[in-house]
């Protein structure tokens, strides 16, 4: 899968990786099995600090969109060892500030829910555009 | 065969390959590199960039015609060696000199034509690179080390049966005319050379795998596409001149060792079979791929707009790539083909550092 950073961006590198291979994951450009690149190799084809990379592979693993294998390296999950009981909780939290400033901006309630009905579908359809 | 036709042999395709390369150069390199600034792939064919190229080939001619008439002149006149290298020195020196001020003259265009206003800086990678862009097998450098230790078996082997004195230096006609005394390390000397010239081969072999993966983000999958062929043909090619440097040499080894005898002009037949050989293709790959496989004509030509992560305070005259930041040990070349070293990094340098000892080592050991 291509992943692509923007240095100018505000939003910080490591968060960055991390959003780009779950959206990869989510779009099924990473299949479940399928290998990571090691910290390192990461690190130098993105020409940045390998502490930056190992902080988007340590989330992932803790969030378990990866699994550590013995030979293999980082390799994506299975979609079962994703899943996440609690996870409604936090995606609410993540929702709170996002629906705050639809309100102040005026979105409305169809339109707001319309337009994450729309990216949820593009996801899954494999279309993601980051 | 003269002694002149044989200078003119040794000495033109290496003056061809380095004239001819940096003749044109400005075209071999990346899409997105002018003069070894970063800049929007769209803007390589803008009026100004055609001028600064255009200024660089009046130059370049302007002195490396007169330097290279200066040097044929002086193959074909003296005896001297001296007067052809001094021209060579020159020729060398220009093209940086040149170079770097074009390269000056190349940021400042950037900057006042605010080139990247607007543009989205961004690095792409792709994440199973590594599983097909790698260089070719390194257990196919089996087959050279095969060659190098049949070689030093044959000479253990012979050693007994050898003359006193060995030929180590073959006239014009192919007569022997410097010997030296016969001793362990003379006999084992080409074997040495060739262990040092293999394990160098392999060094760029594995450089090749382990330098940073370069993509432009303007057309991503097409240049994923492009520089795995770029790696692949390159890596290819080292095996091959590995082994057939390695099969010339044993030729030669044995030869001087008396174990074959053949006639001096397939001596001769061979060094200039092996010289076309090696700077044709040479030449051709790198006219055919230019560097990162930009020459390669993959894909439809998209353009996302996109550029790549504005890098050039990291490239010192855009030819010397300084970022500690970045723990790649190797990148590609901006102005010119193939690797260089990130000189932040202190085993990249060691790892140079032996390289040039191993090459001096070796020029100093070799009998004159």
């Amino acid at each position: 899968m291509l992943i692509s950073i923007d240095f100018e961006s505000d939003v910080p590198l490591y968060t960055q990786l991390k959003s780009q291979i779950v959206q990869g994951i989510a779009s099924g450009r990473l299949k479940p099995g399928e290998p990571l690149p090691s910290v390192r190799q990461m690190a130098v084809d993105l020409g940045i600090n390998m502490h930056t990379v190992n902080k988007t592979y340590a989330l992932l693993k803790n969030e378990g969109y990866t699994v550590i294998h013995k030979r293999r390296g980082v390799m994506i999950a299975s979609l079962e060892q994703m899943k996440e009981s609690g996870f409604g909780t936090r995606l609410e939290q993540s929702l709170r500030p996002l629906a705050a400033e639809a309100i102040c901006k005026g979105v409305g309630r169809e339109n707001f829910t319309d337009l994450c009905t729309r990216v949820y579908r593009q996801m899954k359809g494999g279309k993601s555009n980051a | 065969m003269h002694d002149w036709m044989l200078k003119l042999l040794t000495f033109l395709p290496s003056w061809g390959v380095v004239f001819l390369l940096g003749l044109f150069m400005p075209r071999l390199v990346r899409e997105d590199i002018l003069f070894g600034v970063r800049i929007p792939q769209d803007r390589l064919k803008s009026p100004s960039a055609a001028g600064l190229r255009g200024l660089y080939t009046r130059c370049y001619l302007a002195f490396s015609i007169p330097v290279s008439v200066f040097m044929a002149w002086h193959i074909f006149d003296t005896e001297n060696i001296f007067w052809f290298s001094l021209g060579f020195f020159f020729l060398l020196l220009g093209q940086g000199v040149l170079y770097i001020w074009i390269h000056k003259k190349a940021r400042r265009l950037k900057e006042s034509e605010k080139w990247l206003e607007g543009k989205i800086q961004s690095t792409v990678v792709e994440t199973s690179f590594r599983k097909n862009a790698g260089p070719v097998s390194g257990w196919w450098y089996l087959i050279p080390l095969v060659i190098v230790f049949a070689n030093m078996a044959f000479s253990i082997w012979n050693y007994a049966s050898l003359g006193s004195m060995l030929p180590v230096h073959f006239n014009a006609a192919g007569e022997a005319d410097r010997w030296v005394d016969k001793s362990f390390l003379n006999v084992f000397l080409l074997c040495l050379t060739q262990i040092v010239l293999t394990a160098m081969m392999f060094f760029v072999h594995w450089m090749i795998g382990a330098s940073k993966q370069e993509l432009n983000p303007a057309d991503p999958e097409a240049s994923v596409a492009r520089v795995i062929r770029f790696r692949r043909t390159w890596s290819v090619y080292l095996l091959f001149l590995n082994i057939f440097l390695l099969l010339l040499t044993s030729y030669f080894h044995w030869k001087a060792l008396g174990f074959i005898r053949t006639s001096s002009s397939l001596s001769i037949g061979l060094t200039t079979a092996w010289m076309v050989l090696l700077f044709g293709s040479l030449l051709y790959l790198v006219f055919a791929l230019g560097q990162g496989g930009s020459r390669l004509r993959i894909g439809s030509g998209a353009d996302t707009g996109r550029v790549n992560r504005d890098d050039d305070r990291f490239w010192k005259w855009g030819m010397f790539y300084y970022n500690p930041d970045d723990p790649a040990m190797f990148v590609e070349k901006r102005f010119g083909i193939g690797w260089t070293n990130n000189f932040a990094n202190p085993k990249a340098n060691l790892m140079l550092v032996f390289l040039i000892l191993a090459i001096v080592a070796l020029t100093l050991i070799v009998p004159k």
